[in-house]
């Protein structure tokens, strides 16, 4: 086993920066997004759009067969769901997978996101939706890659579903559907932007997850999906609980009165530039703290050049496929049970140490 | 004898539910926006439209009347209203014998046809007629009104070839097929310019034609469009006095004789393998280009506004064809040539010349500050309506600012400027407006609720009283079909065309003197009688 950590993980990649060279952070309530961006020759735009693939389960449950009808090889989106309107059973990834150009990969440890229905995906089924499992299912996916049991996730999907009050069946579908809208809405607050290869996502100010894609073009294809129905799921949560919003902006003008002969348009612009610098520190330093982290690399598969590897720390778990020591896709989220500020706090002495001079007389 | 009977203590219902009503009648729209689908989007109007109704039953027929309500806005309106007889329901604004007695309803809905006729289009009012249908309505005042619009219509003949179809549809559900059967009999006794009729056939012409006929059409020109539209007549049944149903069957057999024949219908004639062209002209896809290329080119029948929007299609097409820019209407259609292509010197003139015309008269005020959100949510969600929002926001800003004397404009693009730096760049060295417009569909790009901050602490630092609209081209079906807004300080406006803003300032107004605002409608409707 070897290890890396997230600077290796994300090279050649770097914050989308405005054009003071800050972070821009998009934010709704309290959760932010970073895009991560990079140049054109990192740009790997050979895979096929990873929502074109059709699948079977005609193995038997929980053995997905993912088709890749395109002239290109494609790599699945990490944890995607297939759900159909036909009564058969909607199935799921628990992992991303390289499928190999008009071509068929079979995955055996996927499973079923529908307990109570029975039936198999048929290769044409012309009502299948391609999207993502939620955030909050990631990290148990993660945790049975390899494991050959449809039922791993049905738990988790149970308890995740009376959680944001979809009910208590254990389907995915249900969360989708009792969500749709409020989705909607939540996607339109974020922008796309240009050139953009990958997110950041926090929490709390904490970072929650990162995702890095092949190129600009599969990012702009999983956009949605990956905005509104993976991390749609953390402003649904945070609305059930009655998260109040931050007045940042407010905050700051209170802290900090508008001096004797300052125009208001300075002084506002003042506050504006301290709310969005002050957004922008925090998220900087997080970023910061998440490069202490190592992660530990363990082969998942090896074939047609592609490597899978699911890597793991303490706070965080995640996945990288890979061809000859280039990263195409790294996926990672943070445990649920992993309370970040103890990575900070692990990160300063960590700083405190290297900054150390050596023992001399 | 008081027109208006709306009591003080019923005023305040009366205007939340017209302040409302308008911000919905002037924004709504059925189609797809970047956040809700079509299904939501009617629901969420036609359930407003019913909120009106219960408050009172004159509100809707109001709204729907003003310059600047939605063609869908307004369809669902009338349906409403033919779905029962003009007597039902409370009337709690207009005195009832002005409303009955004096013919308020009628002259009402009659201006409210034409307001979605002239304003909106006839494929709005068929489509209307398609809904009653749909809603299986069919009373005495519904069809009067349908066959007394068609019967007169100054372009039926063109009309009768274009929506042929879609006529025949309602004339059936109207009529009912023995009628139709019928009248279509009485149409074969047409000798030349003569028409022999027994008793009979003389009360049916009269009970179902010339009873609705109050202009130059007369009964025998009715039959002979009927016979048309009903698939029942020849080549021969029409002289040069019916140019375009000569030219109609003339293209039966060469399609490329009948210029001012729409071009839909001679595509739609030649792909029936039936059409002796079928063959030579197409059969194989190489033909079909060909011949739709020469259909284009040759096509006399194609408005400026139809041509901008076919732009993209002509360039795949490889179709030469020049546009008269100067003549396009449709700010949508320009704008949307623009985005897809390129913005060329004309159309950005055409675009300046439109404005102008549109610009609002009377305007409220003289120097106005804007601010436009270029966003990426603002480019809309489905293919038929990308780009709507914005052109409409930018649009509407252009607009603006010819209606006003003064005016600043400043635009909020990308992801890394937002509306909150936006605002404090307008104010910069404490300019004064007479009013600030914010053109956005509400979502930030920067954390919800900054922009709302911003001005929150302006207001508080100048005791500034400035008013500030924010004009949003989406209509949110989450909010009901009300605008999404970014702070509470901010009144909020839907719009789907610039026309529609002064009505809705009105309605802001109109919180001051709704009972002024009601009294001048209803003088407005006896001054019509």
């Amino acid at each position: 086993m070897t290890k890396i950590d997230v600077q290796e993980l994300l090279k050649g990649m770097r914050p989308l920066k405005d054009e003071s060279g800050n972070i821009i952070v998009q934010s709704i309530n309290n959760m932010q997004i970073v895009c991560l961006t990079t140049d054109d020759e990192y740009n790997i735009d050979k895979f096929a759009n990873p929502l074109s693939v059709s699948v079977d389960t005609r193995r038997g449950y929980g053995h997905l067969t993912v088709h890749n009808e395109e002239n290109k090889p494609a790599i699945t989106l990490p944890q995607a769901a297939y759900l159909t309107k036909q009564r058969v059973q909607d199935h799921a990834m628990t992992k991303a997978g390289y499928v190999p150009s008009s071509n068929a990969r079979d995955f055996d440890d996927s499973c079923c996101v529908e307990s109570s229905q029975a039936g198999q995906i048929s290769k044409n089924d012309s009502t299948l939706k391609r999207t993502i499992l939620p955030y909050y299912l990631k990290e148990t996916a993660l945790s049975v890659v390899g494991k050959d049991d449809m039922g791993k996730l049905w738990n988790s999907i149970g308890s995740f579903n009376s959680s944001i009050s979809a009910g208590t069946r254990q389907h995915i579908a249900d969360y989708y559907d009792k969500h749709d809208k409020k989705l909607e809405q939540f996607i339109a607050h974020f922008e796309k932007p240009k050139r953009c290869i990958g997110t950041i996502v926090l929490v709390d100010g904490e970072i929650v997850a990162i995702d890095k894609f092949p190129s600009f073009t599969y990012a702009d294809q999983v956009w949605d999906t990956l905005i509104r129905d993976c991390y749609g799921s953390i402003a649904i949560t945070q609305e059930i609980k009655n998260v109040d919003k931050d007045k940042k902006f407010t905050q700051f003008a209170d802290q900090n009165k508008k001096k004797t002969g300052e125009s208001t348009s300075d002084y506002l612009r003042k506050i504006l530039g301290k709310t969005k610098k002050s957004i922008e520190g925090d998220v900087r330093e997080r970023i910061e703290d998440i490069f202490e982290v190592e992660f530990t690399k363990k082969l998942d598969n090896s074939k047609d050049g592609y490597k899978s590897e699911v890597i793991e720390s303490e706070g965080y778990i995640g996945q990288v496929i890979s061809e000859s020591g280039y990263n195409h896709l790294v996926s990672i989220v943070k445990r649920s049970a992993f309370d970040a500020k103890r990575l900070r706090k692990a990160s300063e002495m960590k700083k405190k140490a290297r900054s150390q001079d050596r023992f001399s007389l | 004898m008081e027109k208006l009977i709306v009591s003080n203590t019923q005023l305040p219902e009366i205007r939340d539910a017209l302040i409302k009503g308008i911000e919905i009648s002037s924004g709504a729209k059925s189609s797809a926006t970047h956040y809700h689908k079509r299904e939501d989007q009617i629901q969420a109007v036609k359930q407003a439209v019913q909120n009106l109704y219960t408050t009172s039953k004159e509100l809707p027929l109001l709204l729907a009347h003003q310059k600047g309500a939605t063609g869908f806005f307004i369809q669902e309106v009338i349906l409403n209203e033919l779905k029962g007889t003009s007597k039902g329901g409370s009337l709690n604004i207009v005195n009832p014998a002005e409303w009955h007695d004096n013919n308020f309803s009628n002259i009402l809905l009659n201006s409210v046809i034409e307001n979605l006729d002239e304003n909106n289009g006839i494929t709005y009012l068929l489509r209307l007629y398609q809904n009653v249908k749909k809603e299986k309505i069919n009373n005495r005042r519904t069809r009067r009104l349908f066959f007394t619009y068609l019967y007169n219509h100054s372009n039926l003949e063109f009309v009768s070839i274009k929506y042929r179809n879609k006529i025949k549809e309602i004339l059936t559900h109207l009529y009912g097929v023995k009628t139709i059967s019928s009248l279509l009999k009485t149409a074969d006794n047409i000798n030349g310019e003569t028409l022999a009729l027994d008793g009979e056939e003389a009360k049916g012409i009269q009970s179902n034609i010339d009873k609705y006929l109050n202009g130059e059409n007369n009964s025998i020109k009715i039959l002979k469009v009927l016979k048309f539209v009903f698939k029942k007549a020849k080549a021969e049944d029409y002289g040069t006095d019916f140019p375009l149903y000569q030219q109609y069957f003339a293209a039966r057999e060469d399609i490329f004789s009948a210029s001012n024949i729409p071009e839909e219908v001679l595509l739609g004639l030649i792909s029936s393998k039936d059409h002796p062209q079928y063959n030579d002209h197409w059969s194989a896809k190489e033909q079909r280009e060909k011949t739709m290329k020469k259909v284009r080119e040759s096509n006399k029948t194609t408005t400026a506004n139809q041509a901008m929007r076919q732009t993209k299609k002509n360039k795949a097409l490889n179709v030469e064809r020049e546009v008269d820019v100067k003549k396009v209407t449709d700010f949508i259609a320009l704008y949307k040539t623009g985005y897809e292509d390129r913005f060329t010197d004309e159309i950005n003139e055409a675009i300046e010349t439109l404005a102008e015309k549109r610009k609002i008269d009377n305007f409220y005020y003289n120097k106005i500050g804007v601010i436009v959100d270029e966003s990426e949510s603002m480019t809309g969600h489905s293919v038929e309506s990308k780009n709507t929002p914005r052109a409409i926001a930018s649009f509407t800003s252009k607009v603006l600012e010819k209606s006003a004397t003064d005016s600043k404009v400043i635009k909020s693009t990308g992801v890394s400027t937002d509306i909150a730096s936006s605002f404090i760049d307008l104010i910069e060295n404490d300019d004064q407006y007479d009013a600030i417009f914010i053109l956005s569909d509400g979502y930030e790009n920067s954390y919800d609720g900054l922009t709302g901050e911003v001005i929150d602490k302006w207001k508080e630092l100048t005791g500034n009283q400035t008013p500030i609209y924010q004009l949003s081209p989406i209509t949110g079906s989450e909010m009901k079909a009300k605008v999404r807004n970014l702070s509470d300080k901010v009144s909020t406006i839907a719009i789907a065309k610039p026309e529609s803003v002064q009505l809705q300032m009105t309605a802001k107004l109109l919180e001051q003197d709704t009972k002024k605002w009601l009294e001048l409608q209803v003088e407005q409707i006896a001054e019509q009688n």
